[in-house]
């Protein structure tokens, strides 16, 4: 029944005189209340996303904080926030220290999908969604002479609520067992295309989700190795499994006038994890992980059409029967035969391994016409690779590394069968003085093709020889990291970082041929005194790419540029005890960031605008100990939120001739929030 | 154990009791508000040497001194400690080395040469990485690249702390990539996000291999986390004859010839599944 943590680091002292008068009472109790009331001055759902701060006008603040804990170590917690809000959170926590500990949790989040969205139809948010009954269809949107009367408002918002119950026990210190259960429910409302061959309509979908989650774990540790097994189980279950829709155009042939979208089939994984350390001596450490895993997903399928003009249409079968069985599993090896050097070596291996049968499906074309048979293509991949590193330390605070890795990935049903990818680097760290750090890092990896690229087959039409997917296309990768810290007191540090990454698809003529992403930022942090404490940062992010395409489906005949580029700042600064009992602070960020898309094309290609998104945020902040209990906390904030959004704004419903859009605009607003509570602490 | 314990200065003569006399304030005393505190717990270091269960022997440190002496720094978690960072966290191990904290050794926040107090404030009962709300802002002061990413137009809530970095990521290290809590990244993404687990009848190879594929994990300036816009991000992997080899230009916006190939959802306005489909005739990711 020996406590091994009771052996600690150090030698045992003898410590029968040691009474620990001067000790405050171990039992402890802290425990305090806060109501209060806050105001937003502007509705805006991009400014109440996650937030639930959504809407203008008051709403009421309750916060609980309690925590108990007896000399004997049973202690019980309380914690409940923003329980005037859709974002409320609570948590409960008993146990007995180094015994058990129970505990429940939940979360509310509230996830608003768009600032304002507009749909003729009716039953937003269900599985069935019917045009009103003087809809006159048209080939076009600008023909439907009902759609704008018909038109209504409406918020596509989701809903997340968890449901978390945990429980864990020791038992001499030696076995460790602990279960965790959470439910996810899931509900609203969430836009989705829906396409009937060229025309496409924007819908209003309900969602209706469950996600169960358990992890079950049993762990034994001695003083050398630790020894772990664990079970997770993740079950999906989707209660709106498809949407039905009128279509508004003007159907293409009998029967079009209704399609049916399938939503997200019900699924299960489970997986066992065994996991493990072991540690011989400083010369030698180990540990490794082995996950083994099946993914299982049998929903009935729904049929080929629901257009009773096609007619019966046989499937091979009535559900997938889908299975994936996976397997991944690493290990490490860390070797330091002296105090100078380590050298870290590591074997991976993902598998997932489709055990899905192929069959021969008849599909039907956006419900209009039978197409010709297809083979569905159970997608599988193995990823196995090895990595090895040494860090040598020298005298003189100078650590320098290298690693050198390498993967192979073989995958099912792709233009290449497999990839293997090279990566080396190395890295300096090096204290040249003593308030000035500097690191510095730089590598390359290489992706080639093992096995030839060609074109698929059995992918009709094909696609264009020249391509290669970015994700397995030849690549070679260059990157720079480097970062100095100076701290010329010991109260002030101030950071520089700049990161410079280069993708070159050498062998790419249509696809993407390039990437670049290199960002660099400045911080500082400062503490004078001990109550004054400010803090600013900066940060530029540049992501650049070039991609070339063809027309014609011959070789390259336009290029497509992308450049996204986003500055942050921002500073804060707290001052406790400003005045007896009061405390302040400020806190400002902001970010601005512009897409930029240039096309060349053989004509002069119209410009497009600029992507916008322009945030900033200024929150002040003051507490004040009106008395021993009680005090009195004040907020007040500027948030303003600028886009620009050539995809969705001044798209209409009827703007695009084939499109019947949700006429969402991209988020603008100005709020000013504020709020004052009262806490009190009666413990 | 290291060479530290070849010459090791005594215990002090009352432990606690001899600290406390000079050492006082919230943050020396915010630690019996603490578990460390729990003297029955036999496993706490008030069950064992007390301060000096961390600290280290501190008969030096709180012994007397000569005309002209400086006094000795604590061994351990002091300014001019004599223990190096290695040795600090092996202090932690010796009682906290299980479960998440097994592969902390040749982690990367190891061999950047983290410690636990780089991270944990240990004399107080509100840890602040410990909170879902401020556990962001800990990790944010190194990762700054990750901290101007929460602010970009697309993030997961972090900034309105409904989540917290250690939801994704284990900080004491895992042997994958990243330092992710589940065993490969789509694990870890398909955690929250069941609905796209699959498997599908028609499945987007690139969803089921690599969410990263298409999304970035801590900000974007487009949509759903998406890494560029459609049509660009879809042609750079589908270039058959028809729409998806086209160029859409400014020419296709609302003043011109505007094009459900690049306007509202682009490509998802019909190729809505894009994560797949279970539909029999969803092979072009449709129904």
């Amino acid at each position: 029944n020996q406590d091994s943590r009771a052996q600690g680091y150090w030698p045992t002292a003898d410590t029968a005189e040691w009474a620990c008068r001067l000790c405050p009472e171990q039992s402890q109790r802290d425990g305090r209340v806060t109501a209060g009331v806050g105001h937003v001055s502007d509705s805006s759902a991009k400014f109440g996303d996650y937030t639930g701060l959504d809407e203008s006008g008051p709403y009421w603040l309750g916060e609980l904080e309690v925590r108990t804990r007896n000399e004997q170590g049973t202690y019980a917690e309380a914690q409940a926030k923003n329980l005037g809000l859709d974002s409320r959170q609570v948590r409960l926590l008993y146990g007995e220290q180094g015994r058990y500990d129970i505990g429940f949790e939940y979360q509310q989040i509230p996830h608003f999908v768009a600032e304002q969205a507009r749909t003729p139809f009716l039953g937003a948010g269900t599985q069935v969604l019917t045009l009103p009954a003087n809809w006159e269809r048209a080939s076009t949107t600008q023909g439907m002479s009902q759609l704008n009367p018909s038109l209504k408002r409406f918020f596509p918002t989701l809903e997340r609520e968890t449901y978390g119950l945990n429980a864990g026990a020791r038992r001499n210190d030696r076995w460790d067992y602990s279960v965790d259960f959470r439910r996810t429910e899931q509900q609203g409302t969430r836009l989705q295309g829906a396409s009937f061959l060229n025309t496409a309509v924007v819908l209003p979908i309900g969602v209706d989700r469950v996600t169960e989650r358990m992890d079950a774990r049993l762990s034994y540790r001695e003083d050398r190795w630790y020894l772990q097994a664990a079970y997770h189980g993740s079950q999906f279950d989707n209660n709106a499994d498809s949407v039905i829709w009128d279509n508004p155009f003007s159907p293409l042939a009998e029967g079009g006038d209704r399609g049916r979208l399938a939503q997200e089939p019900g699924n299960d994984f489970h997986q066992l994890v065994l996991s493990g350390r072991w540690q011989p001596g400083r010369l030698l450490q180990t540990s490794g992980r082995l996950a083994v895993g099946r993914l299982r997903q049998d929903e009935a399928f729904l049929p080929a059409t629901i257009n009773p003009w096609v007619g019966d249409v046989n499937q091979p079968a009535l559900s997938l029967d889908g299975r994936v069985d996976t397997l991944n599993g690493q290990v490490r090896a860390l070797i330091q035969p002296g105090s100078a050097l380590s050298v870290v070596a590591e074997l991976y291996y993902d598998d997932r391994d489709n055990r899905t049968p192929r069959l021969e499906f008849t599909p039907v074309r956006s419900d209009l016409a039978v197409a010709p048979t297809q083979f569905n293509r159970p997608y599988s991949f193995e990823r196995a690779g090895s990595k090895l590193r040494a860090d040598l330390k020298t005298g003189s605070g100078t650590t320098v590394s290298a690693g050198l890795s390498r993967e192979t990935m073989e995958r099912s049903f792709q233009e290449t069968e497999k990839t293997s990818t090279t990566d080396y680097w190395g890295e300096v760290r090096t204290a040249l003085t003593k308030m000035l750090d500097v690191r510095l890092k730089g590598g390359q990896e290489r992706r080639r093709f093992v096995e030839h690229y060609r074109p698929l087959d059995d992918l009709v039409p094909g696609e264009n020889p020249l391509l290669r997917r970015y994700h397995l296309g030849e690549r070679d990768r260059d990157q720079v990291r480097a970062s100095v810290n100076y701290l010329p007191r010991d109260w002030m540090t101030l950071s520089v970082s700049l990161d410079y990454a280069k993708d070159d698809y050498f062998n790419t003529r249509i696809g993407l041929t390039e990437a670049r992403d290199r960002s660099h930022s400045l911080d500082v942090s400062v503490r004078p005194t001990e109550n004054l404490s400010l803090y600013a940062f900066a940060t530029r992010q540049r992501i650049d790419s070039d991609q070339a395409g063809s027309d014609n489906f011959s070789t390259p005949d336009w290029t497509g540029h992308q450049q996204d580029q986003v500055d942050t700042f921002g500073v804060g600064i707290e001052r406790e005890a400003l005045l007896d009992g009061l405390d302040v602070g400020l806190d400002y960020g902001y970010s601005y960031g512009r897409g930029v898309i240039e096309m060349e094309t053989r004509a002069n290609a119209a410009p497009f605008p600029d992507l916008k998104t322009h945030l900033s945020r200024l929150e002040l902040f003051a507490r004040y100990q009106w008395s021993e209990p009680l005090s009195l906390g004040l907020s007040f904030g500027v948030e303003h939120y600028r886009s620009a959004d050539f995809f969705i704004d001044a798209v209409a419903p009827d703007t695009v001739a084939n499109l019947l859009a949700s006429g969402q605009q991209s988020p603008r607003y100005s709020v000013q929030f504020g709020q004052v509570s009262l806490t009190y602490q009666f413990w | 154990q290291t060479d530290v314990h070849e010459a090791l200065p005594a215990f002090s003569d009352q432990g606690a009791d001899t600290c406390l006399r000079c050492h006082s304030g919230d943050t020396v005393e915010g630690i019996f508000s603490t578990p460390h505190a729990v003297a029955s717990d036999p496993g706490t270091p008030f069950a064992q040497q007390q301060c000096e269960s961390c600290h280290g022997p501190g008969g030096d440190h709180a012994g007397r001194l000569r005309p002209g002496q400086e006094r000795p720094a604590p061994l351990a978690f002091a300014h001019q400690g004599s223990v190096n960072r290695e040795q600090e966290v092996a202090i932690c191990l010796s009682c906290h080395q299980s479960q998440e904290r097994n592969h902390w050794q040749g982690s990367v926040h190891e061999r950047q040469g983290l410690t636990c107090t780089s991270c944990h404030s240990v004399h107080t009962p509100h840890d602040p990485v410990m909170n879902r709300q401020e556990q962001a802002s800990v990790c944010f002061d190194c990762h700054t690249r990750e901290r101007a990413q929460s602010l970009q137009a697309s993030a997961h809530p972090m900034r309105q702390g409904q989540m917290a970095c250690t939801e994704c990521h284990q900080p004491h290290g895992t042997l994958n990539d990243a330092m992710l809590v589940r065993g490969t990244l789509n694990e870890t993404c398909l955690e929250c996000h069941a609905e796209k687990r699959g498997p599908f009848l028609w499945e987007h190879a690139p969803a089921a291999e690599d969410c990263a594929s298409c999304h970035v994990p801590h900000g974007s300036n487009h949509a759903s986390l998406l890494r560029r816009r459609a049509p660009l991000l879809c042609q750079e992997c589908h270039s058959r004859a028809g729409h998806p080899s086209i160029a859409q230009t400014g020419e296709r916006l609302p003043e011109g010839r505007p094009s459900a190939a690049l306007l509202g959802g682009s490509c998802t306005n019909c190729h809505s599944q894009v994560h797949g489909s279970n539909h029999p005739s969803g092979r072009n990711l449709s129904r």
